[in-house]
């Protein structure tokens, strides 16, 4: 080889492990200076981080989060088996009659509602049910929630469904299984791993959103409330709530709340790993 | 097939319920809460005559201004009738937006309601200028000692929001401050405003439009503007109080007007205004008192209070602070929930005798003559 | 396959059963995009054209001009899609040629990770942290070095602006492309690679035939970010300065038409065209952002189709 081509090619590969480094730097100091300001305030604060009230800004204790992990689980409970339902029920609908112009539609939809911006849907939630119902809440939040999840959750289950080969489906036809049959006791079984895996990033998905939730659900940090009709609050949103304001008292409590998200969300990732072992053909 | 139709319909049935259950709870007008499924850890609740009001939840949203006031009332209120009340810190503006769609209880705005929203409204909605604070002008100039306050008047604070000020060594600034004038450094000034629909901001403009002879004009005052300084680059937008304070505490060089609470609690550093009198002040008890004195305030929550904000900005008087503004509270004349208008007059009554011993660093309480005016309002809600 | 016989009763109702539940998805879409465009229809109506030539927010005297936001949008989107292609890229490359085992899996791991991560989180860390090291180790010494260039001719006063929106949001959608690249990637037959090592190539020639054959995929997956950046909020709102001010600086603040929406939305009711001045700006974004993911996932599908020999 000409000793400018083994150059060329040492450059190369340095040149792609550099930049591959740094396009992972950034998640990595993220994951660092995360957990290491956030984990300092929920050691500091205690178990009082997960059963307190936010503090006003002019206190002197951290208090806690409170109303804020209840509202992201109600609102997570709230929209998380709707999502599911409907874009499981999407997706069979695509893979079992994937030449219906229906389903076409369909797919194209998908991927259409996963362009709009999410603050556009908090937008329209606003007109279409805060202001009818006079008030903020928990419903509107999670109907929000799970217009931004919807996208994701068909996505992610039609990959699954579509990976169960077809040979499967033959085979159930030709013992004279019905159509429902097939899919409840061939293919979801068979692509039940993948699927799991689907409802769990769509509920992180929904834990960890904001804009939608800006003007839906009414930042209530009052007090613990576990009703749908009831303002509510979500972790994210009180995240940028407090990281925007000046007080040093509510960075820290936003700080930990960020912690908190992000331990949630490396929680539900690492479930995912664990599940994710498919059955192939 | 049975058993695929079978769970089909269980599927539909669920649907259904809980359509139904929705449904029922959003036009069945109840809007409570239900008990909370866990206790706050606050104090236990002194015993109280209003039992049955507890649980009841306040919404109210609107100026940035009160809000650090509002926390320490409500956290007060609910330690002593365990009702809650719930705040959203989001802007005169928006606060005003959300009361009148209905979706929050009452909303504060710094400044009363335009007269024309008033005539809009007359007769259903009542107002109060609950608490008086100056807004005040902070700076950051880290050459600057903190014993020696700049001092500004409202040309040059005009000048350097339209942008035509740029250097803190300008002449006229300069001029100002004969003692600090060596100190002022050569650097250009960052003028940092709201970008939010601000009740601070119209007391803020209101206040360089009467006292700069004509350098700001009527067309710059109102809750959301275009300002001038925006368009050389050296303008910073802030989200509430609390954006403009982050931003002056961050950038060197800078300038920006905020609540005095907000300047207090963040150890900002204060300009001494000049005054219609001539004289430059800081914000101080004594000086805001005096400007005070002469506020016009309405007898009845019902009235029309859009000329309160000219009666206690710019006025006379050897020691008055030039830039005081009230900040109102909103509410309906009328509401549907019989609990919740309990809740609200309650509260109101509260804060007249009660609350005003609590009033926190950096507001001052008002005249006699508001506390009146709450228990007023307070007797002109009734339900519906 | 195709089916030549009737469908059968129970297919029928094995489709109608289906119907209700999936149509939502249809049926939510159609009303999002409905109440935006029949919401937006005001303010065309009185401001016509008005609205996007001119940058200014003064709702007290109802006068709007969108074009600060959505250049602003436009320009952090493609700032975005530069970085992603600058980071993603290699990446890719990375994990699909140099890695694999233990390694490989934990890489890929750590890119999933990334992209399903809050954004919220990104935009805590991005607004304490990337700002103000994107202004000290870039914006500042390329403002000094290179102020004749319009790009770099203002002096970055906060750090937030144009420039640090736009790399904020690269770095976030550095898992999406990385993934629609290596899908792409993985895809192209062995048998143009063996042929290279076939005739001697070095990885480098290698991965070059890889990525002109990868070449149309790739586009698509830069055009399939960009849709995706254009909605981003979150991030935009806490990195990008939230001001009207329109100037061809990177380093000024300015405003994304999701930022614009996130600080002025509340307050719009009480203006009169506020409201619908702001849907029309969120759709024109909705509109560009579903337009360039048709093109972008069509593309790519025909792509694939041509790429199996």
């Amino acid at each position: 080889m000409y000793s400018w081509r083994r150059l060329r090619e040492k450059l190369f590969t340095g040149s792609v492990i550099a930049l591959s480094l740094l396009a992972i730097a950034p998640v990595l100091h993220l994951i660092a200076t995360v957990f290491v300001n956030g984990l300092t305030v929920i050691a500091e604060a205690g178990l009082g981080f997960f059963t307190g009230l936010p503090p006003t800004p002019l206190s002197r204790e951290l208090g806690g989060i409170a109303p804020s992990i209840a509202g992201t689980l109600l609102m997570t409970a709230l929209s998380l088996p709707v999502t599911v339902l409907l874009g499981l029920f999407a997706a069979i609908l695509t893979t079992e009659f994937p030449k219906n112009p229906l389903s076409v539609a369909i797919d194209a939809v998908a991927k259409s509602l996963a362009s709009i911006p999410t603050i556009a849907v908090s937008m329209i939630v606003y007109t279409l049910v805060v202001i009818p119902m006079r008030g903020f809440s928990a419903l509107a939040g999670a109907v929000a929630l799970t217009i931004v999840a919807l996208p994701y959750a068909y996505t992610y289950f039609s990959i699954a469904l579509r990976s169960v080969p077809s040979t499967y489906r033959e085979a159930a036809f030709a013992v004279a299984m019905s159509r429902w049959g097939t899919v409840t006791r061939v293919f979801i079984p068979i692509a039940r791993r993948s699927v799991v895996v689907g409802v769990l990033m769509t509920m992180a998905r929904v834990m960890g959103e904001t804009a939608a939730l800006l003007f839906t659900a009414g930042r209530f940090r009052a007090g613990v409330v576990l009703s749908p009709v009831a303002p509510a609050d979500s972790i994210p949103l009180l995240i940028f709530d407090y990281i925007l304001s000046p007080y040093a008292l509510w960075h820290r409590v936003a700080w930990g709340a960020t912690a908190l998200l992000l331990l949630a969300y490396m929680v539900v990732f690492l479930a995912t790993k664990l599940v994710v072992k498919e059955v192939k053909l | 097939m049975r058993r695929s139709a079978i769970i089909v319909m269980l599927i539909a049935v669920t649907v259904v319920i809980i359509a139904t259950y929705s449904i029922l709870q959003i036009y069945g007008g109840s809007r409570e809460p239900l008990p909370s499924a866990t206790s706050t850890p606050t104090p236990t609740i002194t015993a109280s005559t209003n039992t049955q009001l507890q649980g009841v939840v306040l919404q109210g949203a609107g100026a940035t201004f009160v809000y650090p006031q509002i926390s320490e009332w409500a956290k007060r209120f609910q330690e002593r009738y365990g009702i809650q009340i719930n705040y959203q810190s989001v802007g005169s503006g928006a606060g005003q937006s959300m009361f009148f769609q209905k979706v929050v209880d009452f909303g504060c705005s710094d400044p009363p309601l335009s007269r024309d929203t008033w005539l809009k409204y007359n007769g259903s909605v009542l107002q109060v200028p609950w608490l008086f604070g100056p807004v005040v002008l902070v700076y950051n100039i880290p050459e600057l000692p903190k014993s020696t306050a700049l001092r500004l008047d409202a040309i040059a604070i005009a000048k350097i929001y339209k942008g035509e000020i740029r250097y803190w060594n300008d002449e006229y600034v300069k001029g100002l401050n004969p003692d600090i004038a060596h100190l002022l450094p050569n650097k250009e000034i960052v003028a940092v405003y709201r970008s939010d629909s601000s009740g601070t901001t119209e007391l803020f403009t209101t206040f360089l439009y009467k006292a700069s002879g004509g350098v700001w004009t009527k067309d710059l005052v109102g809750k959301s503007i275009s300002w001038p300084v925006e368009a050389t680059g050296r303008g910073v937008g802030g989200k509430g109080n609390e954006g403009v304070t982050q931003n002056v505490m961050q950038i060197p060089y800078s300038i920006g007007y905020v609540e005095w609470s907000y300047a207090i609690k963040n150890n900002l550093s204060i300009a001494a205004i000049k005054n219609a009198a001539g004289n430059f002040v800081l914000p101080m008890r004594e000086t805001l008192e005096e400007a005070l004195k002469n506020a016009k305030i309405p007898t009845s929550p019902l009235d029309d209070f859009s000329g309160i904000v000219d009666s206690v900005i710019y006025v006379a008087g050897e020691k008055s602070y030039p830039i005081l503004g009230p900040t109102h509270i909103i509410l309906w004349r009328s509401y549907d929930n019989p609990k919740k208008v309990e809740a609200l007059k309650l509260f109101l009554k509260w804060v007249a005798e009660e609350g005003y011993n609590h009033i926190v660093e950096g507001y001052v309480a008002p005249p006699q003559s508001v506390k009146e005016l709450l228990i007023k309002a307070a007797n002109e809600i009734v339900s519906q | 396959m195709v089916s030549v016989v009737k469908p059968s009763k129970r297919d029928k109702l094995f489709f109608l059963s289906l119907l209700p539940l999936s149509v939502s998805l249809l049926a939510i879409l159609i009303l999002s995009v409905t109440t935006i465009v029949l919401r937006s229809l005001d303010s065309f109506q009185h401001f016509g054209f008005q609205l996007i030539t001119s940058s200014v927010w003064n709702p007290e005297k109802e006068v709007y001009g969108l074009l600060a936001p959505i250049i602003g949008s436009l320009a952090t989107s493609a700032l975005a899609v530069l970085t992603a292609l600058v980071l993603s890229l290699p990446l890719s490359i990375m994990i699909a040629e140099y890695l694999r085992g233990f390694a490989k899996s934990v890489v890929s791991s750590v890119v999933e990770l990334m992209g399903g991560m809050p954004t919220i989180i990104y935009a805590v860390w991005a607004s304490q942290y990337l700002v103000p090291f994107l202004k000290q180790l870039a914006m500042e010494p390329l403002h000094r070095a290179l102020p004749f260039i319009p790009l770099f001719s203002c002096r970055p006063i906060t750090g937030f602006s144009i420039f640090a929106a736009g790399i904020a949001i690269g770095i976030s959608i550095v898992p999406y492309v990385t993934a629609l690249i290596l899908e792409a990637y993985q895809s192209i037959p062995m048998m143009y690679r063996e042929a290279c090592y076939g005739i001697g190539a070095t990885k480098y020639e290698t991965v070059r035939v890889m990525i002109s054959l990868a070449r149309p995929a790739i586009i698509a997956a830069l055009i399939l970010g960009f849709a995706r950046a254009l909605g981003e909020t979150t991030i935009a709102v806490a990195t990008v300065g939230n001001s009207m001010y329109l100037s061809s600086c990177l380093f000024a603040p300015g405003y994304t038409v999701s930022a614009l929406i996130a600080s002025q939305f509340a307050n719009a009711y009480l203006y009169q065209y506020a409201e619908t001045v702001l849907y029309s700006s969120i759709l024109v974004v909705v509109v560009t952002a579903i337009a360039l993911s048709f093109y972008g996932s069509t593309t790519i599908v025909r792509w694939r189709s041509r790429i199996v020999v």
